[in-house]
C-alpha cells in the first residue's frame, strides 16, 4: 500500500493524545517499532507540536488566547483569575487532574476577545466573573 | 464612503453551511461543471488572466503556480489547501470554512482538474473544531452528490479531499513546513527551490493555495477574468478579506476591493476608534507585518503598497491601535510571538529574535542606552537577511516598522525614561491629584499592597516604594484623581 493511505503519524499521535491525554513512553516505543522509525525522531516530532504532551494532562485543557487583540481586551486578567481560581500556573495541571492551563497564541476569534477554548468548546467575550462560572459549571 | 464587495464571502452568513443544496442554489458547483467542459489549459488561462494573487500573504500569481504544477512531470500530484491560519489577528479563513465550506472544496476540485491531481488535502489547525466539522460534513455531502470522488459529474475526472489536522505549530503555515508536517515530521521549512509545484508532498508535484485563494476560484471561472479584474487595482485585482480587530468600533470581517484605503476600512466601515480616542497605528500582516501610522492612512492598499510601507498584506489581519498603545510594547508583543513560534532551524531566527526581544525588554524597562538602538537595527537586518523561510525573514518587521514611524517613542523610553503611552510599568508612576481627590478611600481599599494612605474626606497619598503599578487605583477612582506620570 502506498504511504498516502496509511494513517499518517500526526493523525495517530492526535488519536493517542485525545484518548489518553498524553503520549506515553510505551506509545512511543510501540509506534517506533511499528513504523520502523527511531524513537528520537518521534520525540522530535512530539516536542515540536504544542498540542502533544509527554506528561498526563487534565480532563479539561484550558487554552487562553494571549495574542494581540485578546491582550488589548485584557486577556491577562482572565489568565490571572484562572490561576487564582484553580491554584495552578501556566502549563500545570490541578491535583485532581481535572484542569490543565495553557496560555496560547492566536485562536482566531479576534473579534470576540478575550477568548479561551476548553477541549473543543470556545468561550468568547470573557469577563473575570464569566470565567469562574464556566469553570465551576464543568463536571 | 466605500463599499464592501462580497466575492469570497458571497455566501457566508447567507446560506446554511451544513446543507449542500443551499450552496447549489447559489450557483454552487456550476463553475466546476464549466471547468470540466473546458480543457485544463483553458482553466489555467482563465485564472492566469484574472491575475489573481495568492491570498495567504505572499501575493504570488495563482495562475502561474497552477501552470507550473500542471507542467511538472509526475504520475501523481496533490492539491493542498493551507488552512493553518495562525497570524495574530486573522480569522478570515476560519470564517470562510465555517460559513461556506463548499466554496473551498469547489476551488480545490477545479484546481485538481487543472493541474492533473486526484487527491486534495486540507491542512487545518486543530484549534478550529467547528470548521473541521463543517468541512467533513461538506465533503460527505459533495460525495453523495457526485461532486467529489470517482467520475465527477459523469466525466472521467476523479478527485477526493481529505482533512489533516495541525498540532499547534504556527510555522506550519509555511508551505514546505506544512508538507513536512503532513509527512509526519517536525514542521520545519526547507530551502526552495525545488518549489512544491515540482517537488511537494511525498516528493510529488503539489499545488498549495490558501483558503481565500481557493474561495475566489469558482466566481472567476463562472464570470470570467474581465469581471474579476474590474475590482481592485491593476497589479492586485479582486477583493481582500480583512479581519478588523483591536480598538475599533466595528470589529469583524470586511471584504473590500484591493486599493481601498486604510482610512476607508477603519473609519468608514470600522466606524472609527472605540471611545472616540485618537487613532495611533494599524498593524497589518501579523508577526510578519508592521505598524502603519496616521500619515499613511490614505494609501490605497494592495500587496505592493503595504510592502513599501514596511508592512505586509499577510493573511489580512488588521489590528487597530489607539493613542493609549505603546509602540515599543507592541513590537515586543509580536516578537514574543516569533520567539515562541520559531521552529529553531535557523540560528538567526532562533537566537537572534531572543536577543532582539531582550533589547526591547531593556528599552521598556528603562535600562537601555542609545547604542542599543543601533544594535537592534543591525540585528534585525541580520535576521532578515539570513533566515531561511518567509517567517524568519519578516520576523523583525514589527520592530523595524515601529522604529521607523515612532522613533521618538523609542527614544523617550531611553533618554527620558518615560513611556509616553503610559503602558510600560517600569517607566510610569501613579500619583494622586490632590485637587480632585475626595478622600472616598476607594483606592486605598483596592490597593493590594496597602500603598495608599489618607484620612476620610482628605486627599490620599501613594507610597511609591510600596506601589506595584497594578493600576487598580486608577481604574477604581471615580473622580479622575489618579494620574499616570
Amino acid at each position: 500500500m502506498e504511504k498516502y493511505y496509511e494513517k499518517e503519524l500526526l493523525e495517530e499521535l492526535h488519536d493517542i493524545q485525545e484518548t489518553y491525554g498524553f503520549i506515553s513512553e510505551e506509545d512511543i516505543l510501540r509506534i517506533s517499532e511499528k513504523r520502523d522509525i527511531p524513537k528520537a525522531h518521534l520525540y522530535g516530532v512530539i516536542s515540536f507540536y504544542s498540542m502533544f504532551h509527554l506528561k498526563p494532562t487534565g480532563k479539561y485543557i484550558i487554552k487562553v488566547c494571549d495574542s494581540v487583540s485578546c491582550s488589548l481586551n485584557h486577556s491577562a486578567d482572565i489568565v490571572k483569575v484562572i490561576k487564582e481560581h484553580l491554584g495552578i500556573g501556566e502549563n500545570e495541571t490541578t491535583r485532581d487532574k481535572k484542569f490543565s492551563l495553557e496560555v496560547v497564541e492566536c485562536l482566531g476569534h479576534c473579534d470576540e476577545g478575550p477568548v479561551m477554548i476548553i477541549n473543543d468548546t470556545y468561550y468568547t467575550h470573557l469577563t473575570t466573573n464569566k470565567v469562574v462560572q464556566i469553570l465551576d459549571n464543568l463536571d | 464612503m466605500c463599499e464592501q464587495i462580497r466575492i469570497v464571502l458571497r455566501n457566508a452568513g447567507n446560506i446554511n453551511p451544513e446543507n449542500i443544496e443551499d450552496y447549489l442554489k447559489n450557483d454552487g458547483y456550476l463553475a466546476l461543471a464549466k471547468a470540466l467542459e473546458s480543457t485544463r489549459e483553458e482553466v489555467i488561462d482563465i485564472i492566469s488572466s484574472s491575475n489573481l494573487r495568492g491570498r495567504g500573504g505572499g501575493g504570488f500569481p495563482t495562475g502561474l503556480k497552477w501552470k507550473f504544477t500542471m507542467q511538472a512531470k509526475g504520475d501523481e500530484k496533490y492539491v493542498i489547501c493551507n488552512a493553518d491560519e495562525g497570524d495574530p489577528g486573522a480569522f478570515m479563513d476560519r470564517s470562510i470554512l465555517e460559513g461556506d465550506p463548499h466554496s473551498v472544496l469547489e476551488g480545490m476540485t477545479i484546481g485538481g482538474y487543472a493541474v492533473g491531481a486526484k487527491k486534495g488535502i486540507i491542512y487545518i489547525r486543530a484549534e478550529y473544531p467547528l470548521a473541521v466539522e463543517r468541512l467533513k460534513n461538506a465533503i460527505c455531502q459533495a460525495k453523495e452528490f457526485g461532486l467529489l470522488g470517482e467520475n465527477i459529474l459523469g466525466t472521467s475526472f476523479s478527485f477526493d479531499i481529505e482533512i489533516r489536522l495541525g498540532a499547534g505549530a504556527f510555522v506550519c503555515g509555511e508551505e514546505t513546513a506544512l508538507i513536512h508536517s503532513i509527512e509526519g515530521s517536525r514542521g520545519e521549512p526547507r530551502n526552495k527551490p525545488p518549489f512544491p509545484s515540482t517537488s511537494g508532498l511525498w516528493g510529488k508535484p503539489t499545488l498549495i493555495n490558501n483558503v481565500e485563494t481557493f474561495a475566489n476560484i469558482a466566481p472567476i471561472i463562472l464570470n470570467g477574468p474581465d469581471w474579476f479584474r474590474q475590482y481592485g487595482t491593476k497589479n492586485s485585482p479582486g477583493t481582500k478579506v480583512f479581519a478588523l480587530a483591536g480598538d475599533v468600533k466595528n470589529v469583524g470581517l470586511v471584504e473590500v476591493p484591493m486599493g481601498t484605503t486604510l482610512r476607508e476600512i477603519i473609519f468608514d466601515i470600522g466606524g472609527g476608534i472605540k471611545g472616540d480616542k485618537k487613532f495611533k497605528a494599524v498593524q497589518t500582516g501579523g508577526p510578519s507585518g508592521g505598524c502603519i501610522p496616521i500619515e499613511y492612512l490614505d494609501t490605497p492598499i494592495d500587496y505592493d503598497s503595504l510592502q513599501n510601507l514596511g508592512s505586509m498584506m499577510g493573511s489580512g489581519g488588521m489590528i487597530v491601535m489607539d493613542e493609549d498603545t505603546c509602540m515599543v510594547d507592541v513590537a515586543k508583543f509580536y516578537l514574543q510571538f516569533t520567539v515562541d513560534e520559531s521552529c529553531g532551524k535557523c540560528t538567526t531566527c532562533r537566537i537572534g529574535n531572543v536577543r532582539l526581544l531582550e533589547i526591547l525588554e531593556k528599552i521598556t524597562s528603562g535600562n537601555a542606552h542609545l547604542e542599543d538602538l543601533e544594535r537592534m537595527i543591525s540585528l534585525s537586518n541580520v535576521i532578515k537577511n539570513s533566515s531561511l523561510c518567509g517567517l524568519g525573514q519578516t520576523a523583525p518587521n514589527p520592530v523595524l516598522s515601529t522604529f521607523k514611524y515612532f522613533e521618538d517613542e523609542y527614544k523617550a523610553h531611553i533618554l527620558d525614561r518615560v513611556c509616553p503611552a503610559g503602558i510600560c510599568k517600569n517607566l510610569i508612576r501613579y500619583e494622586v491629584i490632590p485637587q480632585n481627590c475626595q478622600g472616598c478611600t476607594a483606592c486605598a481599599r483596592v490597593c493590594p499592597t496597602q500603598a495608599i494612605s489618607g484620612e476620610l474626606r482628605k486627599p490620599h497619598f501613594i507610597d511609591q516604594t510600596k506601589c506595584i503599578k497594578c493600576g487598580s487605583c486608577y481604574s477604581t477612582c471615580r473622580f479622575n484623581a489618579i494620574k499616570i506620570v
